[in-house]
């Protein structure tokens, strides 16, 4: 990570994972679409199915169209924000009682 | 939870141990069982993210200084139970879990310990929470009732019926103050105090969690949206969304937490007034930023388990 971070591929790629971030949070319409391109990922464990990369592939498309520069997401990444926005999997497990964690 | 409040475990752990053998696993494991969290060993300092939530006598108790601690610890472990109690009969009213026998079981050993508790307190004088329980349970079903019904209802109507639910937050904590020997004026404004703080962070959940209440069978967003659109007809997600109602909701916790805030400066309360004005500049953040782009309270709960790889 350090040598990432001094030739600045590190500091890019996380402000671009930022960028993606915010634009999701501030914009209904784009966040629905990229929850519904999410939601037809389907990965295996061997390897990513040529199907799923064609998803991938149009998902980083359409993110491209809202953030400039884009590099796109990896087949990892793409399951790990499945995971949290389509199947709720991760950010539920200490969230319903009755009292907010939110800012 | 801060770290000094974690004590809240420990006595929630003490409580344990001194219950009947047959019921000592049931109540450890009374957090998973209400659904509040994903495995058994999840203390309830982490079910809650703050420390006024289960501790409110304790932040208050620096305000108290000739209090004995002692004191301070039953007051806090009263309110903590009369909370737990509270989650565990509303998750059973709302048919979230089922209300079986040992649950309910457990749930009375609950109260008999937080009534012992607060007895102690009290010196020995009877506990105002079963008037606090009926208060609260007739606030429940008032809203299951309102809110069914699908009508609108005006922003003071929500806050009046949501404000009833809050009575079991209030008696340990105002014992407490009894004890410290506060004149009735001061009591009395402590009493709105709390209740202020209890209402912000119900209408700050309600916010947050109103498309799950909807699937539940009511949203109070939802009646509050309608009331402002006048009956027109759109899908629900839009005419939430565009009347401005949760941004409007969060308005009416900050402005809560600010009331609180002054009022808990002027008793001396310095702990609490800092954690109110916190959070009164948090939920004022977030109504700003739910007010420039509907939805995004929902967003950014929805994408919050991203939040700290994203903007670390």
């Amino acid at each position: 990570m350090q040598a990432a971070q001094i030739d600045g591929t590190f500091d890019d790629s996380h402000a671009q994972l930022r960028s993606l971030y915010m634009t999701l949070l501030e914009h209904q319409g784009r966040f629905d679409e990229f929850k519904s391109i999410l939601a037809q990922y389907e990965a295996s464990s061997d390897g990513e199915p040529e199907q799923a990369r064609q998803v991938r592939e149009r998902l980083n498309s359409r993110i491209r169209d809202w953030v400039d520069g884009f590099e796109g997401l990896s087949a990892q990444q793409v399951i790990q924000w499945r995971g949290i926005v389509v199947e709720e999997r991760i950010n539920v497990a200490l969230s319903p009682w009755k009292e907010s964690n939110l800012y | 939870m801060r770290e000094d409040y974690r004590i809240v475990d420990e006595l929630y752990d003490g409580f344990c141990q001194r219950a009947p053998i047959g019921l000592r696993t049931p109540l450890q494991r009374l957090a998973h069982t209400l659904g509040l969290v994903p495995s058994t060993d999840v203390g309830w300092s982490e079910v809650f993210n703050h420390e006024v939530t289960l501790a409110a006598p304790l932040v208050l108790s620096d305000a108290m200084p000739n209090v004995e601690q002692g004191i301070v610890r039953d007051a806090t472990l009263a309110h903590l139970l009369a909370v737990i109690e509270a989650f565990g009969t509303d998750r059973i009213e709302d048919s979230q879990v089922e209300g079986t026998a040992t649950l309910r079981g457990a749930l009375g050993q609950v109260r008999a310990e937080r009534d012992e508790a607060l007895s102690r307190v009290a010196g020995g004088a009877g506990g105002p929470y079963a008037e606090a329980e009926a208060e609260t349970l007739a606030a429940i079903r008032l809203e299951r009732e309102v809110l069914s019904s699908q009508s609108s209802v005006s922003i003071a109507e929500y806050e009046r019926v949501s404000t009833g639910k809050q009575a079991v937050g209030m008696p340990a904590a105002l014992a407490l103050a009894r004890v410290a020997g506060w004149a009735p004026n001061r009591i009395a404004m402590l009493d709105r105090t709390l209740l202020a703080i209890w209402f912000a962070l119900q209408a700050h959940d309600d916010v947050a969690d109103w498309q799950q209440d909807a699937e539940r069978g009511g949203a109070w967003a939802i009646a509050l949206a309608q009331h402002k659109s006048a009956g027109r007809k759109m899908a629900v997600d839009a005419m939430v969304h565009g009347s401005g109602v949760l941004a409007d909701m969060l308005r009416l916790s900050r402005r809560r937490y600010r009331a609180a805030g002054t009022r808990a400066a002027a008793l001396g309360a310095a702990s609490l007034a800092r954690w109110c004005r916190e959070r009164e500049q948090e939920v004022g953040l977030l109504a700003q930023l739910e007010g420039r782009h509907p939805g995004y309270v929902i967003r950014f709960r929805a994408l919050s388990a991203l939040e700290h790889e994203v903007l670390q």
